[in-house]
C-alpha cells in the first residue's frame, strides 16, 4: 500500500514537473514571439541594446520614468506634454515627427533628447502637434508640407487639399470631405504637382514657400469691406460661393491670423495654421 | 523503482507527444506570421493598409498547404529583401493573371492605400513592373498615363530609365513629356537620368520639352561636385533663353544645384528679368541663399520696393530679405516696404 502510494506520488510528481516544464516552452516561447505586444522588461532591448529608440531617452543605459522627463526638472509630469495631447508619450520625444524616436532627434548631439533639441530647430521641424492659430497673416512662411514632412497629416494638409479639390486637382469622383482629410499621401502629393504644373511652379510635390504663396493667391474674398473675420472663398465652379477660410483682422484692419471653415460653407471655424 | 522508471518513461513519451503536437499547433502560426501580415513587418511604413491584392492572391493559395506556401514564398521573396517585406506573389505571373488584379493596372483613379499598395507590389513583383511599364509606354490617355507615371516613379526602380528614354526619344511630343516626367521621379535614384537630360538642354527643343527636361532636375539628390557643375554648366546658357518659363525654370535648377557666386549671379539676372514670373522665382529661390552678396540684398529690395511688382514678387523678396542679417539701415527700408504693401493691398472701402 505504501509502496503504491509512493508510486503514485512519484507519477503525480513527474506529471507536474512536464507541466512547469512544458509551462517554461511554453513561456519563453511567447517572450520571444511577442516582443512588440507583450510589453514587459525584457522586451525594452529591442536592437541588442538600450537605446534612444527603446525609449532610454537619457541615454544613461535605462529605461526608467525620468526618460519621460522632457523638460529636464526632474519629473516627468504635464510639463513635459510638448505636443500637448494630454499625454507624456514618444510623441513628445519624435523631435523630427518621423514617427520613430531615435538618434536623429538628438538635433544637439548632446546624448539625450529633451528639450534642448527643439530650441535648435525651426517651429516646423521642431513640432508635430498643432497650435491653436497662425500668429502670422502670410502664407508663405508656413511650414513646408510634402509626403515625408512633420506636418504632413495635419489642418494645414487639409486646408491645401480643400484649394487642390476645388481648383480640380483632386482625384476624379472624390468628395470633398474624402480627399481633403488631412492626411498628404499620395494623391495629394499628386495634385499638388499638377498645381505647380498648371502655375509655371516647380513640380517637386513639395509646398514651400511659392506654392504656399500660390495658394493663397487663389483665394476670393465672400465677405462685405469691414467684416472681421474676412470670409474666403476658393475661386472655382465648384466651391464657388463657399466659405472656405477666415482670415482675422486687428482693430487697424490688417490680417493678423487665419482659421477654416470647419466643413466647407461652414460658419464655425477650427484650427487652419500652427503658430510660430 | 521498475513502476517509477515506466511512470517516468512514460510522462517523458505522453510529454514529447504533446511537444510534438503542440509545435505542429503552432508552427501555422509562426508562417502566417511570416506570410500572412506584410503590414505588420513593413516596420517604415506602418501607415499601410492591408492589401486587396494581398487578399484576393492569398486566397488563391491552397490554405491546406501551409508549408509548402511558406517555402515558396521565402524563395519569391528574394525581390522584397531590401525592404524586407515577404510577397506571395509568384514572379512568372501570367497577363491573364497580371489583367485580373483589382486595380485593373490604374485605369481609374485610386486611393491612397491602393497607391501604396500597387507601388509595393511594383518594388517586389518584377514581372508586374514590366507589365505595367509596357502600359506606360503604349497608353495615349493622359489621365491614365499621369497615374501611371506616378505609380512607376515611386517605385524608385533604375530599370525603368531606358523605358522612359526611349519615350524621350520617340517623335511622338506626349509620349516625349511622359517620358522627361518618368525621369523626373526616377532622377534621385538613378543619376544616368540626368544624361538623357543634358542631351536634350544643349539641342535646340522647343520651350515646353526644355521646361520639361529642367523639370526632371527638380527633386533634390545626392551628387558630387563634379556632377553639380556638369548640370550647372549646362543650364547657365538658359538664362538667356527666348522662353521665360525656361529661364524660370533655369534660375531655380541653378539655385538648387549651386552654391556660391554661381546661385548669386543666376538670381541677380532672375531678381533683374523682363518677365514677373522670372523675378517671382528668383525672389522665391533666394529666401534659401547663405550669405548673399549686397548685389542681392539690393536686388530683392529692387523688386520689393517696386509697386507695380508683381504682388506675389514683392512678398518673396519680402519673406527672403525677412531671413538675411541686414544693416540697421536695411532693416528701416524692409520696414518701410512692408507698411507699404499692407496699406497699398489692405481692402478699402
Amino acid at each position: 500500500m505504501k509502496t503504491l502510494k509512493l508510486g503514485t506520488l512519484s507519477r503525480f510528481i513527474v506529471v507536474v514537473f512536464f507541466a512547469v516544464f512544458l509551462a517554461s516552452c511554453s513561456s519563453s516561447s511567447t517572450t520571444e514571439d511577442d516582443q512588440n505586444t507583450n510589453f514587459d522588461p525584457s522586451d525594452l532591448d529591442q536592437d541588442g541594446d538600450v537605446d534612444f529608440a527603446d525609449g532610454d531617452y537619457d541615454g544613461n543605459g535605462v529605461v526608467d520614468g525620468l526618460d519621460l522627463d522632457f523638460n529636464g526638472d526632474g519629473f516627468s509630469d504635464a510639463g513635459d506634454d510638448r505636443t500637448g495631447d494630454g499625454f507624456v508619450d514618444f510623441e513628445d520625444f519624435d523631435i523630427n515627427g518621423d514617427n520613430v524616436v531615435d538618434a536623429s532627434d538628438d538635433t544637439n548631439g548632446d546624448g539625450l533628447i529633451n528639450s534642448s533639441d527643439v530650441v535648435s530647430l525651426g517651429p516646423c521641424e521642431g513640432l508635430s502637434g498643432s497650435d491653436p492659430n497662425s500668429s502670422n497673416n502670410e502664407w508663405d512662411d508656413n511650414c513646408t508640407l510634402s509626403v515625408d514632412a512633420p506636418y504632413k497629416d495635419s489642418s494645414y494638409s487639409r486646408g491645401i487639399q480643400r484649394i487642390l479639390w476645388c481648383q480640380g486637382f483632386a482625384p476624379v469622383g472624390q468628395p470633398i470631405a474624402t480627399f481633403a482629410d488631412g492626411s498628404f499621401g499620395p494623391n495629394t502629393e499628386t495634385a499638388v504637382e499638377a498645381f505647380q504644373t498648371a502655375n509655371g511652379l516647380d513640380p517637386d510635390g513639395v509646398v514651400g514657400p511659392l506654392t504656399w504663396g500660390t495658394l493663397r493667391d487663389t483665394l476670393q474674398v465672400l465677405s462685405e469691406v469691414g467684416a472681421n473675420p474676412v470670409v474666403y472663398g476658393i475661386n472655382s465652379v465648384d466651391c464657388n460661393g463657399q466659405a472656405m477660410f477666415y482670415q482675422n483682422l486687428d482693430a487697424n484692419g490688417q490680417g493678423v491670423s487665419w482659421e477654416m471653415a470647419e466643413t466647407p460653407g461652414s460658419a464655425n471655424r477650427v484650427v487652419f495654421s500652427t503658430g510660430f | 523503482m521498475s513502476k517509477s522508471l515506466a511512470a517516468v518513461g512514460i510522462a517523458l513519451a505522453v510529454g514529447g507527444v504533446f511537444l510534438y503536437l503542440s509545435q505542429r499547433n503552432t508552427a501555422p502560426e509562426i508562417v502566417n506570421d511570416a506570410v500572412g501580415q506584410e503590414p505588420a513587418m513593413i516596420s517604415t511604413t506602418p501607415e499601410l493598409a492591408p492589401s486587396p491584392f494581398s487578399t484576393q492572391v492569398s486566397d488563391a493559395v491552397d490554405s491546406t498547404d501551409t508549408a509548402e506556401t511558406a517555402t515558396e514564398n521565402t524563395v519569391d521573396s528574394s525581390a522584397a529583401n531590401t525592404t524586407g517585406v515577404v510577397r506571395r506573389i509568384a514572379l512568372s505571373a501570367s497577363e491573364e493573371a497580371l489583367a485580373a488584379e483589382p486595380y485593373d493596372l490604374a485605369t481609374t483613379d485610386l486611393s491612397d492605400d491602393q497607391i501604396l499598395d500597387f507601388v509595393l507590389r511594383l518594388k517586389t513583383d518584377k514581372a508586374f513592373l514590366q507589365a505595367v511599364a509596357q502600359e506606360f509606354r503604349t497608353e495615349t490617355d493622359p489621365a491614365r498615363l499621369k497615374r501611371l507615371t506616378y505609380l512607376l516613379g515611386e517605385s524608385q526602380d533604375p530599370t525603368l530609365t531606358p523605358v522612359a528614354t526611349d519615350m524621350v526619344y520617340s517623335g511622338n511630343r506626349d509620349s516625349e513629356l511622359a517620358g522627361l516626367d518618368l525621369l523626373r521621379k526616377l532622377q534621385p535614384y538613378d543619376p544616368t537620368s540626368r544624361d538623357v537630360v543634358m542631351n536634350i538642354l544643349t539641342s535646340d527643343a522647343d520651350p515646353e520639352v526644355m521646361v520639361g527636361a529642367l523639370n526632371v532636375l527638380v527633386l533634390p539628390s545626392e551628387a558630387t561636385q563634379a556632377e553639380r557643375q556638369t548640370i550647372v554648366d549646362h543650364v547657365q546658357p538658359l538664362l538667356k533663353s527666348d522662353s521665360a518659363a525656361v529661364r524660370q525654370r533655369s534660375v531655380s535648377m541653378i539655385s538648387k544645384w549651386s552654391t556660391g557666386a554661381t546661385a548669386s549671379d543666376a538670381l541677380l539676372l532672375g531678381l533683374h528679368d523682363a518677365d514677373e514670373s522670372v523675378r517671382k522665382t528668383a525672389a522665391y529661390s533666394s529666401i534659401n541663399l547663405e550669405d548673399p552678396s549686397p548685389a542681392i540684398i539690393e536686388a530683392l529690395f529692387f523688386v520689393l520696393e517696386n509697386q507695380d511688382e508683381l504682388p506675389r514678387a514683392r512678398k518673396g523678396a519680402r519673406q527672403s530679405l525677412n531671413g538675411k542679417e541686414l544693416s540697421e539701415s536695411d532693416k528701416l527700408r524692409l520696414q518701410a516696404a512692408d507698411a507699404q504693401m499692407r496699406n497699398q493691398y489692405a481692402r478699402k472701402p
